[in-house]
């Protein structure tokens, strides 16, 4: 009688450790879960430039084969600043 | 009254893309900016821009202390800005970068035996004589003192004040320069 009182002790114990542990894992792994979704939306979010592919042609006046670029003359102010953020 | 073309030599290049560099040598900064403007035709060969990353690799690595670390230690987002920087002096207006036409090892070879230049020297030369082939008459921008002398027997050298009117009043190395004007 006494022997089959502390078995139902210790299990009930086992039980609810069992139960704890396994609603704690759950909880932690539901909060990974959330963390792993906010994650990849602020990767999702974080836009680097898109560099474009070195693609040349030929210049018709010198027949030389030139990286092709579009010009622009705002290019090196925005250079300035890139570097002044980089290197200052 | 025709624009003259000028080889840009990766010392000018960085000289108008690095901040401190752009007072240190501010003759470099307004040569560019006369290359913008039009008064100028400027070219550079693709390896160029390579060399110039290479550079801003390493300043920045200087600029955050990490330049004796072994292990890459620079971000994916640095390196982009990096290389934004090089797209963005590619849309220069005036401004061209060439593939050059292959060169044998010989010849760089020749070239450093007969004009004692480095290597790299030797074929940023091999190169200007490639655009001098096309285009008749090409000079060579740089403040490397031996390029500009030894480079001479193959081609026209100058340093970028040569090509300004006078010495910009913010440069901070005028008084040291044997250039100035």
């Amino acid at each position: 009688m006494f022997k089959i009182e502390i078995s139902q002790v210790i299990n009930s114990i086992l039980t609810g450790f069992i139960e704890k542990t396994g609603k704690a894992t759950k909880f932690l792994e539901n909060q990974y879960a959330e963390l792993g979704k906010q994650a990849k939306e602020v990767a999702r979010t974080l836009t680097y430039p898109k560099v474009s592919k070195w693609e040349y042609e030929i210049d018709t006046t010198t027949g030389l084969k030139v990286l092709k670029s579009e010009k622009d003359s705002e290019a090196l102010d925005r250079l300035r600043q890139i570097a002044d953020e980089l290197l200052k | 009254m025709s624009v003259s073309n000028l080889f840009l030599d990766t010392n000018i290049i960085l000289d108008y893309i690095i901040p401190l560099r752009r007072d240190e040598y501010a003759c470099s900064y307004e040569l560019i900016e006369k290359v913008k403007k039009g008064d100028f035709k400027a070219w550079t060969v693709d390896y160029a821009l390579s060399e110039t990353l290479g550079m801003l690799k390493e300043k920045r690595e200087e600029r955050i202390g990490v330049k004796d670390i072994l292990r890459e230690t620079l971000s994916t987002h640095e390196i982009s800005q990096m290389v934004r920087i090089i797209e963005e002096f590619r849309k220069t207006p005036n401004f061209e970068v060439f593939a050059p036409e292959p060169v044998s090892q010989e010849e760089i070879f020749k070239k450093v035996q007969n004009i004692c230049v480095q290597a790299t020297d030797a074929l940023v030369l091999l190169s200007v004589l490639n655009l001098k082939e096309k285009l008749g008459n090409v000079i060579l921008v740089t403040r490397d003192d031996k390029l500009l002398v030894r480079g001479k027997r193959l081609i026209s050298t100058a340093h970028p004040i040569e090509l300004i009117e006078s010495c910009p009043t913010n440069c901070t190395s005028k008084s040291m320069c044997k250039y100035h004007k």
